[in-house]
């Protein structure tokens, strides 16, 4: 006993330390995983749903992964849903249907309703920022039907096949819109210069309605080959999610959604848009007469030139696409050359350019007319001559609308590979 | 002095044990008394170079014709009240009828295991003969290292029952002479009963004894010990171990192996990354693990939550408890492993792999990722086998505070051993040096491994007398 | 019980300067300072590391006319013993406050981020005992735990400002935030700065060889340009969503969430985070103690001890539990405090250097 105590006096920490970890040591024992406490939620949707007592309520759907007892290792995966008056007190009921706490930092996907974003968008983005542990890297998309639906789509679509709804925005997102669309992303272009911020949306069909109805025709995108082809060729009979537009928010509120087409002009003003195929018609060169011909592009590179005139910015805007003939349509309808050395003839060049340009001065229009600054030239200016800029827009009357100002000049350079 | 009274005498003081043998002969009138051990004498010594020539002579017998007449080589006049503990050191004691003079001769013989390869560290490359429990044996594979003068071999004896021989062996002009007078003071200022095993020196030589740290340096082989005395550390020889201890001690020592100097050193560098990862694996692994599982889901990437959570499922005790399970189920075969003789070895491992640990998991008595943690921090440990008992207390230690407290504990936890580490300085050496004292030129041989003409320099983490090992300029101290 | 307060070389006391540099800067810093004044919140903090550099400075000079003397001999020789009594009372309060305050902002940090579940008491228990440890082992075995974990905290961080360029996705540069704002921000967000205080607590106590004080200079040197380059990239990447990350070292790394499929690699930016918070709270703690020893000569190390501990957890529990309170203590009153080693140190070093010359040239 006294050498215990001559002890403690010679390492008075050490005991300290070990009976804080006796403690909790023994508190430990009886401690259940984490993971058990909690319900690991991959993917949020909100929809807005009917009114109660004059109380707009809302509907929480969580793609929750619940674990299962068995050596296989699988994800399997519960959809559980709940009404509240506002998105926290939905979250807890959720919690209550559960029967365990809602882990949120797992989160890959958020799903919103169309209805919600034309209405709410506000009040659920407002709770995901205050939220610490939602990553801001997590994906965002809306959806034309509901979110509950989209929800159950995906998650028989993970159950049946092994598509994975995150992965699936990802690809579409190098391939279909210009920026990600997480919330990050989001936020930053809500919050910044232009107030300006993109949302994909996706929604569940089945297959039997596979040619899309309104916003494409005849080329359907990456997006759908990609389903297409791990779908195992229409035969399956799960549901599929297919891309069918963006949409556009200023200050939080929607503003103009745009089809797929719609976008694909508005991304060859944007530097990022770098994939995709062109279609020119009608061309009649030394190798082909009225053929219609689809152009791969391998790369494209912008450069943006900034001047002024009389206090109005100009902006030059020099493409070059490197490309490659990928389809030709002919009436004779057979390849003669060798591949390898294809050349685009100059007639060819001078239809893409022609095409190119009509392509972004469309693209620009649309965001005019919107006044949606979706290409950020407004940094671009700032950047360039803060003053001259800050000059031309006091000049305007509404400031907001400086994008019908500006002059673009383009130019385009074809390249081939 | 009569002998017959004598031998009485030293008889009754030996307690008349069974092997205390004695002989009296007439000798041209002399009567010579002969005491010795019959367990410790070589018989083949006695008779034909003690007995037969004393049986032989003719003429008068006085003591300087005594002392011509005998032929073993190591002859010493003593004192009477010296005769019993020459006896017990394995020496005939001869005396003559009416002279006071006392002659021993040493013919010390007992059976003792030839240098064999140590089970404890056996090289790929490289000498493999190992210490015996005969310090005289040992001092030879020392002695035929250096064949220089300046090999200095110093004797103390230790345990007042035991009375047991301590070697300090040294070279001169490399050790610093302070550090040789300070052992051999500590050495001589203990009071024990006895030394069975150099064991028991390592606890009394340290600094602070009760700490878990191991302060003393160990080795089995030679090789290892010239090594480290051509360092500047002294090595102390325990009759009756094999095992022969250095000091000063550092921890970086039981990192380097001794086959890390006998292959290429850029291996030797990648292995020893691998020895620190091993440790900080069979550390803090369990730890980790239990604190990600207990306090911190949000951390562990997906994918992995999914197989945890999974397995985890079936079992029936909570997570900390299920790992405490396993762990001493690891260390219970681990032990009877040990125990066991060698054929009945091969059962354990098959009961203890196979059925305990694959049936269990099964059975869903355990989790398959918490046996993983666990084989895999239980494997790690003996990569650095030295160290072993001290990692597995950390271990254990670290598990608790990783339960208890989560990744701030760990990291606290972490914190607090190596600044207790830190604060441990057996003979004037920081245990952590050269990692802590930082020491750029000792770092040659720590982490890193530089070719062996690189390492100009003895090594400055503890004293010696800084001279150069190789022909070359000296490095920088920090 | 008795501290052994034995010397530190230059490498060591280089590192605990380095880590004295960090801490509280890289986690709710940034943020704030960007909220307070935009872009130029980064001139702030490279104005605010000026001033500690130029302490450094200060400490050079002194040290250089008096190698050996104690920070509190020099005081006592110049202000009399109630001029020293006096002053590092002051002291006392400032480590203490600061104590205070890094503690809160961590463990905002810790319970926001991975102790969601768990009990104020348990990060409250994971540190005092270890901080107390590290504090009565004393300095040298400090500096040298520090010097073995250098290398993961040079790592990690570099790790993070490497990770975090690729973050970077805006070369926008504002600069229209008016001088008093940024006037205002500075004195409100000056709070951690100004530990440079401790480095002349310990005066006696660190012994640096000739040619070694390039090694100081520089460790502290990189010190500040990596807590600069983290509120750089900060800004760049967060330039219009900062409100929603404070943690800005945190914050810099969570692009790389989804690294490699291994998950959330911004753990690691957690445990730099961890580390830096014990060895500055011990470092804290050492002074406070060191402090307590020249106001209250007679007492032994324990009554200190006691003290901080005490006055430590009583104002942790009962007042400054919750992020409010935290903001208001930081903002409005450690500012004042902030003072002694920004205006009250340089006076005293200055007077006292410029006295010694003065007698040197009679």
């Amino acid at each position: 006993m006294k050498y215990f105590f001559t002890q403690l006096y010679k390492t008075p920490m050490f005991f300290v330390f070990v009976l804080m970890v006796a403690f909790y040591g023994f508190h430990a024992l009886g401690r259940t995983a984490e993971i058990n406490q909690y319900a690991v939620v991959t993917a949020v949707g909100i929809d807005m749903a009917e009114e109660e007592e004059g109380e707009q309520l809302y509907e929480v759907t969580l793609l929750t992964f619940i674990p299962v007892a068995q050596q296989s290792f699988t994800e399997s995966y519960k959809v559980f849903n709940a009404k509240g008056r506002s998105v926290s007190e939905a979250m807890d009921l959720a919690s209550l249907n559960i029967g365990r706490e809602i882990g949120l930092s797992h989160i890959k996907i958020i799903v919103l309703s169309k209805e919600l974003i034309e209405n709410g968008l506000h009040k659920f983005l407002d709770y995901l920022s205050r939220n610490v542990q939602v990553a801001s890297s997590t994906k965002v998309v809306a959806t034309d039907s509901t979110a509950k639906d989209f929800l159950t789509t995906a998650q028989n679509l993970d159950n049946e096949s092994s598509i994975k709804v995150s992965e699936h925005i990802m690809y579409n997102s190098e391939y279909i819109y210009s920026t990600e669309s997480s919330l990050e992303t989001f936020f930053k272009g809500t919050f910044g210069p232009t107030k300006v911020g993109l949302m994909a949306c996706l929604s569940p069909k089945s297959p039997d309605e596979q040619t899309m109805p309104t916003a494409a025709s005849d080329s359907q995108g990456a997006g759908e080959e990609k389903s297409g082809s791990s779908g195992g060729s229409g035969t399956s009979t799960q549901d599929m999610i297919t891309q069918c537009h963006v949409y556009v928010f200023k200050e939080g509120e929607l503003v103009v959604t745009l089809g797929e087409r719609e976008m694909k002009k508005v991304n060859f003003v944007c530097g990022d848009y770098t994939d995709g195929s062109i279609q020119v018609k009608n061309i009649s060169d030394k190798h082909f007469t009225n053929a219609n011909v689809t152009f791969e592009i391998f790369g494209k590179s912008m450069k943006y030139n900034v001047s002024y005139q009389n206090g109005i910015p100009v902006i030059n805007i020099d493409t070059s696409l490197t490309l490659r003939m990928s389809e030709v349509e002919d009436e004779t309808g057979m390849v003669k050359e060798n591949v390898e050395l294809f050349v685009i003839s100059p007639e060819a060049t001078k239809a893409i350019e022609r095409k190119v340009k009509q392509s972004m001065a469309e693209g620009i229009n649309t965001m005019r007319e919107n006044q949606v600054d979706i290409a950020d030239f407004y940094t671009l200016l700032y950047n360039n001559n803060k003053q001259a800029f800050k000059n031309f827009l006091d000049s305007l009357e509404d400031p907001e609308d400086y994008l019908n100002r500006i002059v673009f000049k383009i130019g385009v350079r074809i390249l081939a590979k | 002095m009569q002998v017959k009274k004598e031998i009485e005498q030293i008889k009754q003081k030996l307690h008349n044990s069974v092997d205390v043998a004695d002989r009296v002969i007439e000798i041209g009138g002399t009567t010579v008394g002969l005491v010795y051990l019959k367990s410790m004498t070589d018989n083949a010594i006695f008779s034909g170079y003690i007995f037969e020539p004393l049986a032989k002579f003719e003429g008068e017998l006085n003591f300087e014709e005594l002392k011509k007449t005998i032929r073993p080589n190591d002859v010493t006049e003593i004192k009477e009240d010296e005769i019993v503990k020459n006896v017990l050191k394995g020496a005939v004691v001869i005396f003559l009828e009416n002279s006071e003079q006392i002659l021993s001769a040493d013919i010390l013989k007992f059976n003792m295991r030839p240098p064999s390869e140590p089970p404890t560290s056996p090289v790929i490359m490289g000498p493999r003969e190992g210490f015996t429990e005969d310090y005289k044996t040992n001092i030879t594979l020392i002695r035929r290292r250096f064949h220089d003068e300046n090999l200095a071999l110093e004797s103390v004896l230790v345990g007042e029952e035991t009375q047991t021989q301590v070697i300090l062996a040294y070279l001169d002009g490399v050790v610093d002479k302070k550090l040789v007078k300070k052992i051999k003071k500590k050495l001589e200022d203990i009071k024990i009963d006895g030394i069975v095993d150099s064991y028991y020196l390592v606890t009394l030589l340290s600094s602070r004894p009760n700490s878990f740290l191991k302060q003393v340096g160990s080795a089995e082989k030679p090789d290892i010990i010239a090594a480290k005395m051509l360092e500047g550390r002294v090595a102390l020889i325990v009759d009756g171990s094999p095992i022969v201890l250095t000091i000063p001690f550092v921890f970086l020592e039981d990192l380097q192996s001794s086959n890390d100097y006998y292959t290429n050193y850029l291996y030797s560098t990648l292995i020893r990354f691998v020895r620190i990862v091993a440790i900080l694996l069979a550390t803090l692994g369990p730890g980790t693990f239990i604190a990600l599982q207990l306090f911190h889901y949000n951390v562990l990437p997906f994918k992995y939550l999914i197989t945890i959570a999974d397995s985890t499922q079936q079992v029936p005790f909570t997570p900390f408890i299920e790992i405490l399970f396993i762990l001493l189920l690891f260390q219970i075969l681990y032990e009877v492993s040990l125990r066991l003789p060698s054929y009945l070895g091969l059962a354990t491992s098959v009961v203890g792999a196979l059925i305990l640990g694959d049936t269990g998991v099964k059975a869903g008595l355990i989790s398959p990722p918490a046996v993983i943690v666990v084989a895999i921090a239980k494997i790690a440990l003996y990569t650095v086998p030295e160290q072993s008992s001290q990692i597995t207390i950390l271990q254990y230690v670290f598990l608790l505070i990783g339960a208890s407290l989560g990744l701030l504990g760990l990291i606290g936890g972490m914190i607090y051993f190596l600044a207790y580490a830190n604060s441990v300085e057996n003979f004037d050496t920081p245990y952590l040096a050269p990692f802590s004292p930082f020491i750029l030129s000792d770092n040659k041989d720590a982490l890193f491994k530089v070719p062996l003409e690189e390492m100009t320099n003895l090594p400055k983490s503890f004293k010696n007398e800084n001279k150069e090992r190789f022909d070359e300029s000296s490095g920088q101290e920090h | 019980m008795r501290v052994l307060d034995r010397n530190i070389n230059a490498w060591q006391f280089g590192i605990l300067i380095f880590i004295l540099m960090f801490a509280n800067k890289m986690l709710v810093l940034p943020s704030l300072l960007f909220e307070g004044a935009k872009m130029q919140g980064f001139f702030i903090v490279v104005f605010l590391f000026g001033l500690e550099m130029a302490l450094l400075g200060l400490f050079f000079y002194l040290k250089k006319q008096y190698p050996t003397e104690s920070f509190a001999q020099i005081l006592q020789y110049k202000f009399k013993n109630v001029g020293k009594v006096i002053f590092y009372t002051l002291f006392l309060v400032f480590f203490l406050s600061k104590a205070v305050l890094l503690y809160n902002v961590t463990y905002i940090f810790f319970r926001n981020m991975i102790y969601k579940d768990t009990s104020n008491f348990l990060i409250l228990f994971c540190f005092l005992p270890i901080i107390n440890h590290l504090a009565i082992s004393g300095l040298r075995v400090m500096g040298r735990t520090a010097q073995l974990f250098f290398p993961v905290m040079l790592l990690i961080v570099t790790f993070c400002i490497v990770v975090g360029f690729f973050g970077i996705n805006s070369t926008v540069i504002w600069f229209d935030v008016p001088f008093i704002k940024i006037l205002g921000t500075l004195l409100r967000h000056i709070a951690p700065f100004g530990d440079m205080l401790f480095i002349f607590i310990i005066m006696d106590k660190v012994v640096i060889k000739k040619g070694q004080w390039k090694i100081v200079f520089s460790l502290t040197g990189t010190a500040a340009v990596f807590v600069i380059l983290i509120n750089l990239i900060y800004m760049l990447s967060y330039t219009y969503t900062s409100f929603m990350h404070p943690y800005a070292i945190f914050e810099i790394m969570s692009f790389v969430r989804e690294y490699g499929g291994l998950g959330r690699i911004d753990i690691i930016s957690m445990i730099v985070i961890i580390l830096f918070a014990y060895f500055h709270l011990a470092i804290y703690l050492k002074s406070f103690m060191l402090c307590f020893e020249q106001v209250f000569p007679k007492l032994n190390c324990i009554y200190s001890l006691v003290t901080f501990n005490f006055i430590f957890v009583i104002i942790v529990i009962f007042f400054i539990i919750n992020l409010e309170t935290t903001v208001v203590f930081g903002e409005q009153i450690l500012p004042y405090v902030i003072v002694i080693p920004y205006l009250l140190l340089p006076i005293i070093a200055v007077t006292c250097l410029f006295k010694k010359r003065k007698k040197e040239g009679k």
